[in-house]
């Protein structure tokens, strides 16, 4: 797998999400290549029904992988308005093509000014990912 | 360091479910030290795991018959049957010794249950996904979640014993279209504390055995701990808004079960191959036929393609580390042939309608044709 981190992204750092501003307020929201390197192949995937509003640190979906079941977890506060039926009938498309494909939710937020200053992006992309990469590969959890 | 620790019989699974995830959270939050809940169900529950689809894995009109409660786990993996013979092991924590990847999380957690049935002369292995077994035989099957707080909940569940008539009779097997042997081979598959021990072990020894494992493993004390008022509300609002609640146990899936089978002489004799698959997700293997193979090999096999990616580059190379470890007892099944038998049945699986596939069982493989290897 490639660990690429485009620096016009913005980084959940904690649990690895990416977003990518649209035309406002919509935000694409994914995960990243090291977060899925944690979690391994997705198996099953659901996620909160379109319509539903989210609330930053609240799950957004649940998954089962390789490794794990676990929570999705909103980077930011929104409305679900529109969810990628593809990856919910194939998961494994999330891991074949993380920040193209295999995006998760697309949300109408209300507080994406407020919300994006606690995620990285531009410049501190770099740093803050050969950080990661150092890290995930000291631990031995990615070759 | 001190954790919790937490001991109760017969609790019911709505409660039982809901105190691992609500208490989890709690750890995660902070509001907790880590936990450990070592724990009996009322005998006896169905639990199918998180993504499941109940009506396909559980025989719901013998649940019903037999007073059987069922119920989803937060968890993943096969259906499981839980009573009072087989331990539910659940650890909250957050992270430990600087781990907290639910990979190093996970590895931890089995070595301290393997450290525990070391201490009964029992010698278990973690494999695959969540599989603890013992000389390629399953005696616990594990599953870790995470939730937003933080927090991971581990839990296994560890066979003290096991009714396997009952459960393949819960759980959806055609227990009356298998014959005698493909029963045995089933059984054969499974193992429990007392048959490794042939003594009638009681479940307290185990219990007790266990929880010392853990502090050793984990460098820690114990500190017997009940819930305080805050967390006897978390855990009944937990229970009643999910465990207790249709909507949560009856979901539907998204991802579509598959099925396929595949058969084809090879040099080695013919082999049979089924696979039970989450969309490209293979979730079971089944090896079936009449060649000459060692029996655990061919249980490494299977164990070690559950939760596997069906792409064929990934499925070989996992059967080369096996057949490279395994050379004498594969010798006459040929690693080549092996491959394109499993390709087949992953190219010839196809969605199956609900209640129409195999189930998949934690303890169970989905065996149901008549061939059977032929082991030297």
């Amino acid at each position: 797998m490639a660990y690429n981190f485009p620096e016009h992204l913005y980084f959940e750092k904690k649990h690895h999400v990416w977003c990518l501003p649209e035309t406002n307020p919509l935000i694409r929201i994914g995960i990243d290549p090291l977060g899925l390197s944690s979690l391994g192949e997705l198996a099953y995937l659901s996620l909160n029904p379109q319509g539903s509003e989210v609330r930053k640190g609240q799950p957004l979906g649940m998954l089962e992988a390789s490794k794990m079941t676990g929570e999705l977890i909103a980077p930011v506060s929104g409305k679900i308005v529109d969810r990628n039926q593809a990856v919910l009938e194939n998961p494994l498309g999330v891991n074949e093509d993380p920040y193209g494909t295999g995006w998760l939710v697309l949300l109408e937020s209300e507080s994406w000014k407020e919300d994006s200053k606690q995620l990285i992006t531009g410049q501190e992309v770099e740093e803050w990912s050969q950080d990661e990469l150092r890290r995930y590969r000291q631990q031995g959890w990615i070759d | 360091m001190r954790w919790r620790y937490l001991s109760e019989d017969g609790v019911s699974d709505s409660f039982g479910l809901a105190v691992d995830e609500a208490m989890a959270i709690r750890v995660g939050e902070k509001l907790s030290p880590p936990i450990l809940h070592l724990y009996t169900y009322r005998s006896h529950s169905a639990l199918v795991g998180r993504f499941q689809r109940i009506e396909n894995e559980l025989n719901l009109d013998f649940c019903t018959q037999q007073e059987m409660s069922v119920n989803r786990r937060p968890t993943g993996g096969g259906a499981i049957m839980m009573g009072d013979d087989q331990l539910g092991v659940a650890l909250m924590l957050r992270e430990w010794n600087g781990c907290s990847t639910p990979r190093e999380l996970m590895l931890s957690f089995a070595a301290a249950l393997s450290e525990g049935l070391r201490n009964f002369g029992i010698e278990a292995r973690f494999r695959g996904k969540n599989d603890l077994e013992v000389a390629g035989r399953k005696i616990g099957g594990l599953g870790i979640h995470s939730n937003a707080s933080g927090g991971f909940l581990l839990h296994c569940s560890l066979l003290v014993d096991l009714d396997v008539p009952l459960m393949l009779n819960a759980l959806n097997v055609p227990v009356e279209k298998l014959e005698a042997r493909q029963l045995k081979s089933i059984a054969g598959r499974i193992t429990t504390v007392r048959s490794e021990l042939n003594v009638d072990t009681s479940l307290d020894e185990v219990r007790d055995t266990i929880k010392n494992a853990f502090a050793s493993h984990f460098g820690i004390e114990f500190e017997e701990s009940c819930y305080c008022p805050e967390e006897k509300k978390a855990i009944a609002k937990m229970e009643s808004s999910k465990y207790l609640n249709p909507e949560w146990i009856f979901q539907k899936v998204e991802v579509p079960d598959l099925s396929g089978e595949a058969r084809q002489m090879t040099p080695g004799g013919l082999l049979d191959v089924r696979v039970t698959m989450a969309g490209r997700q293979l979730k079971a293997v089944f090896l079936g036929g009449d060649f000459f193979a060692g029996e655990s090999a061919v249980a490494d096999i299977e164990g070690r393609l559950r939760w596997h990616s069906s792409d064929a580059k990934k499925i070989r190379k996992t059967l080369e580390v096996i057949y490279a470890e395994r050379e004498e007892e594969l010798a006459f099944l040929p690693l080549d042939g092996v491959c394109e038998v499993i390709s087949k049945a992953v190219e010839a699986a196809s969605a199956v309608t609900q209640g129409n596939t195999t189930a998949y069982g934690c303890f169970v493989n989905p065996e149901t044709n008549d061939a059977e290897p032929v082991h030297p």
